[in-house]
């Protein structure tokens, strides 16, 4: 019966770690993926000696070269559910110490393990912490043996010290059931494990000088951002469509796209992106949630996250801006909680080899060359360092001119001065004046840089369009010369009419109209 | 059998030390300088330098390295990646061979050519020692950003790199521009700008963290110079812009929309300048000579922004300022006028000798740093002459530098590695003006350290000794937000 009990422990815990891995593998792969394009780990003794002039310096250490493993999802999933695991079995063990019987401690140890599987749920939770606590859990089993209440309590501060220098934040876990255990099964005289704990905890605060780092910082270490506990399907979903962004899916991130149906603003950027690499932007634009200019362009910016900052440089980088993609990629890079990042790194080298600086790419294909899954990539690329076509550098100007990080319009328009055969450049022009509303702008541009090109106005131009003509009270030959198709003429008079008819009310119009330029034009509100 | 393996052991153990001892046997000869990382071939280095560790750049399995002093003595080392000489041995090394040069005879192995013998390469030691230690920056280049950064200080006889402040104490902060009195580390001026921004004013022990912005100035003192009596610091006070170039050979810039210099004077706690240094036009990077009696700037005619700005061209200018009376002369001297050669002059740092300006001069504006063609020149304030630095510039970007305090070296901030990233060189100068091949600031392993690394060395600055502060009493004050408000007063 007993031994059945036990099998019954074990099945669950095997169950759910299946369960863990599982839902990492197929529903939740996207957060793991970005945590390794968020971090870089060299195979180098200097980055190995950077870890230790902060706490933590083991669990970071080794949370970061597990985490280059997240590169698929399978490793992520793999890494993540053993670590859960791993921690399960030491808090049951730790339970057990406590004279508590096999199925309860089993089922407490559950608790934290749930707890530790939320965290691995947020955007930016380390597995260097996870592994900052089973450290402080095997230190607590290790320290327990000892039966001497003298010896018991007199190692605690220098096991405190090292635990601390080697786990972080785990040295609470560890005071905590050093000092549970102390009462209810070594010392009887209180005082004589309070101060210890009391001394033990203040030990973080007096390091820190040391450490350079503050008091929050002192006993959070190694985690670096907010902790949150939330399971969040809709960054996930955000994710999938930056991850095959990266893979340049187009299809799969219009079709997830499609799928979501997300009002959000940097899924939508995603998806223009997608829908301009597919050359369907002019004609799609509408079929997707669109807040305003903003989902063409992640701002950089002191308001905007890190994150954002990180994704930014995708459009600028396509688009043929490189100072931009630099800039955003740079700042993506310093603002990442490690401060290092494959993804950015890859980005940069790619960056410097389309502007032909092969010095500075050099530098990011070295560095790359040092890690364990992107050495081949780097070494491929360094074949491009000195080629003469590159296929980005026609897209960047050749006439010089400064321009304000923030002022998209004005950069567009430098791209096509220079080539006005950059087609994503121009659809992102007209598609910034059409979700800005600014019809005499977008005509402007239009007449400028589209009209002379031999092909099929687009439908979403060909709404803004008519728009532009009928207010100047265009003729029917100025329309044909336009080329606006017949089909988009007829829309246009059934919807002024049915706009008409609705007072204002967009319920009515939703349905038919809803995709269309005239409906954004008239009940979008513009968010900034 | 015991016996033949202890004795094989022995001899092999025995062939690795003498095969240590003596050198490479058979090894070909090669006609090159060998490949290594940093260039020290041909470089003047003072005689308190900490090692000048070497890597071999090409794919060589080991290195064995003879350095032979001119006057005496000789190290080995026989390693497998870099040649790391020990502190002590190289410390007496230098100082046995002060004043001469050494030769460096490098081998290296390679799995299919086997040993090469390369031509040895000299390095000469200056008796005069450098400023102990480094005062520099550690941050992304080029960016105004909040996130992580530092203040270090490197103790140039050791590998030893002390944090003076990194923002991690200080999240969300940037700190920037630290400046001292001729070298001293007593007084220092740093700024931290963000939400618990303010300008730390360090005297001996005393540290006060101030509010320069007044209402008569258009913003906070920036750019910091410090009168050689330790009685003032003048600034510039700036408004820029950050702007983005769109071709592929010129990045960015940082453009003042209005810029001052004003003198700050902290035993009153009040702000001086004068009409002729807050005009229309932009005035900007001063400094004092030695002997604090002119100050000299930066200024450059108005431009429209950003439309004209290939037409902002800063000269270099001087004018009076009498301590005693904190009063400034009547007029203003164009010492250089780089507008008329089509260039712009940054950063004009008087030697501590009085006989030159150094000064970055490049194409246009004040954003030296991304502008390639930027490099060093002096002007000679004995005669007015003006000479380019060519011993000293590269290719790539020469901007900031400084003066170690005996006026013999240098040091600057150079891109020439890989374009991007900012290393500090050090080179010096003899009474007859020659000037010496720089040298990169030594490293453990350089190759590795300098590949690695994402972060600039940015505004390096000599100091005699370690800046000794309270870090916990600065970090209380930051903290703490009070911030002392200062006085404007128009002389």
């Amino acid at each position: 019966m007993k031994h059945k009990g036990k099998w019954m422990e074990w099945l669950a815990a095997g169950t759910l770690t299946v369960t863990a891995f599982l839902f990492f593998l197929f529903l939740y792969p996207y957060h793991n993926l970005l945590k390794e394009q968020m971090t870089l780990f060299l195979h180098t003794s200097d980055n190995f000696l950077s870890y230790l002039n902060k706490p933590a310096w083991l669990t970071s250490y080794a949370g970061d070269l597990l985490t280059q493993f997240y590169i698929t999802a399978a490793g992520g999933a793999v890494i993540v559910s053993l670590s859960l695991l791993t921690e399960w079995l030491l808090f049951r063990k730790v339970f057990r110490s406590f004279g508590m019987l096999s199925a309860p401690a089993s089922a407490m140890a559950a608790i934290p393990v749930a707890v530790e599987f939320l965290f691995h749920c947020g955007l930016h939770y380390p597995l260097s912490s996870t592994l900052s606590t089973l450290l402080a859990l095997g230190s607590f089993l290790l320290i327990i043996r000892i039966r001497n209440r003298h010896l018991y309590t007199w190692l605690f501060l220098p096991v405190f010290a090292f635990v601390y220098y080697l786990a972080g934040h785990g040295v609470i876990i560890f005071t905590a059931l050093w000092l549970v255990f102390g009462l209810t099964r070594i010392v009887k005289n209180r005082l004589l494990i309070f101060i210890p704990a009391l001394l033990g905890m203040l030990i973080p605060l007096l390091l820190r000088p040391v450490f350079l780092i503050s008091p929050a910082q002192a006993y959070k270490y190694p985690i670096k951002a907010p902790l949150s506990l939330n399971i969040s399907f809709t960054w996930e979903k955000i994710l999938a469509l930056d991850y095959q962004t990266q893979k340049g899916n187009w299809f799969k991130v219009i079709y997830l796209a499609q799928q979501y149906g997300m009002q959000n603003r940097v899924a939508s950027y995603y998806t223009n992106l997608a829908l301009s690499q597919s050359d369907l932007l002019g004609d799609w634009l509408f079929l997707f949630y669109q807040p305003g200019p903003g989902a063409l362009f992640l701002p950089v910016s002191q308001l905007s996250t890190p994150l954002t900052i990180a994704f930014s440089n995708e459009v600028f980088f396509r688009l043929g801006d490189m100072n931009m993609a630099q800039h955003s990629a740079m700042l993506g890079m310093i603002f990442s909680q490690n401060h290092r990042s494959s993804r950015l790194t890859k980005r940069l080298a790619e960056i410097h080899i389309a502007i032909g600086d092969a010095p500075a790419a050099e530098k990011y294909l070295g560095l790359l060359e040092k890690t364990l899954f992107y050495r081949k990539w780097a070494r491929e690329q360094r074949t491009l360092l000195h080629a003469t076509d590159v296929p980005l550098r026609e897209k960047i100007p050749s006439v010089d001119t400064v321009r304000l990080a923030d002022d998209y319009v004005n950069a567009l328009e430098i791209l096509l001065e220079s080539n006005p055969e950059n087609k994503m450049a121009l659809d992102y022009l007209l598609c910034t004046h059409i979700l800005r509303k600014d019809i005499p702008a977008f005509r402007e541009a239009y007449d400028k840089w589209f009209v002379w090109r031999a092909e099929t106005i687009p439908v979403v131009y060909a709404q803004a369009l008519i728009v532009s003509l009928y207010r100047e009270g265009a003729s029917d030959e100025a329309l044909q010369a336009y080329g606006i198709p017949y089909s988009v003429m007829n829309h246009f008079m059934e919807y002024t009419n049915a706009y008409g008819k609705s007072g204002g009310d967009p319920a009515p119009l939703q349905e038919v109209y809803g995709n269309t330029f005239w409906f954004y034009y008239h009940f979008a509100m513009l968010q900034q | 059998m015991k016996k033949i393996l202890l004795i094989t052991t022995t001899l092999i153990a025995l062939m690795i030390w003498n095969g240590c001892k003596r050198g490479v046997p058979n090894a070909d000869l090669s006609d090159t300088l060998p490949p290594v990382f940093p260039d020290y071939s041909g470089v003047t280095v003072p005689v308190n330098i900490t090692p000048l560790h070497f890597q071999m750049t090409d794919n060589a399995t080991r290195m064995y390295v003879k350095a032979q002093g001119a006057k005496s003595g000789m190290l080995e080392i026989n390693h497998l990646k870099s040649a790391a000489f020990k502190l002590a041995q190289w410390k007496q090394f230098l100082e046995e061979n002060a004043g001469d040069s050494l030769s460096f005879t490098v081998y290296a192995k390679y799995k299919d050519k086997g040993w090469i013998q390369y031509l040895p390469f000299t390095v000469y030691v200056n008796p005069v020692p450098v400023n102990q230690y480094l005062v520099y920056r550690l941050i992304a280049p080029g960016y105004e950003v909040y996130s992580k950064m530092g203040i270090y200080q490197r103790d140039l006889s050791s590998f030893k790199e002390i944090p003076l402040l990194e923002n991690t104490l200080i999240p969300g902060n940037c700190m920037n521009c630290h400046s001292f009195t001729g070298n001293n580390p007593d007084n220092m001026s740093l700024h931290i700008r963000g939400e618990l921004g303010g300008t730390i004013i360090k005297k001996g022990e005393e540290i006060e963290i101030l509010n320069t912005k007044t209402k008569e100035t258009a913003g906070n003192c920036v750019y910091p110079y410090w009168h050689p009596s330790g009685d003032f610091i003048v600034y510039s006070v700036n408004q820029t812009i950050q702007v983005f170039h769109a071709i592929r050979d010129e990045r960015i810039e940082v453009i003042d929309l209005a810029s001052d210099v004003v003198v700050y004077h902290p035993e009153s706690r009040k702000i001086i300048s004068t009409e002729l240094l807050t005009t229309n036009d932009f005035e900007t990077f001063p400094s004092f000579s030695p002997d604090g009696k002119t100050l000299y700037f930066s200024s450059s005619a108005f431009q429209k922004i950003p439309g004209n700005y290939k037409e902002i061209r800063y000269n270099l200018c001087a004018i009076a300022f009498d301590p005693k009376t904190m009063t400034f002369g009547d007029h203003v001297d164009t010492l250089v006028n780089a507008a008329a050669m089509g260039k712009s002059i940054s950063y004009a740092r008087p030697s501590p000798d009085g006989k030159y300006i150094m000064f970055t001069l490049f194409d246009y504006g004040n954003f030296s740093i991304w502008h390639k063609e930027a490099d060093l020149w002096l002007y000679d304030l004995r005669d007015g002459s003006l000479r380019e630095m060519k011993e000293v510039n590269s290719d790539d970007v020469e901007s900031y530098h400084s003066w170690s305090s005996e006026g013999t070296w240098f040091v600057f901030s150079s891109r020439r590695l890989d374009g991007l990233y900012t290393r500090p060189f050090f080179a010096c100068i003899n009474e007859e003006g020659e000037i010496s091949k720089p040298f990169l600031l030594p490293q453990k392993e350089p190759l590795e350290f300098y590949n690695m690394t994402f972060f600039s060395y940015n505004v390096p600055e000599f100091v005699t000794g370690l800046v000794d502060w309270d870090l916990g009493k600065v970090e209380k004050m930051l903290t703490e937000g009070k911030r002392d408000s200062i006085e404007y007063r128009n002389k």
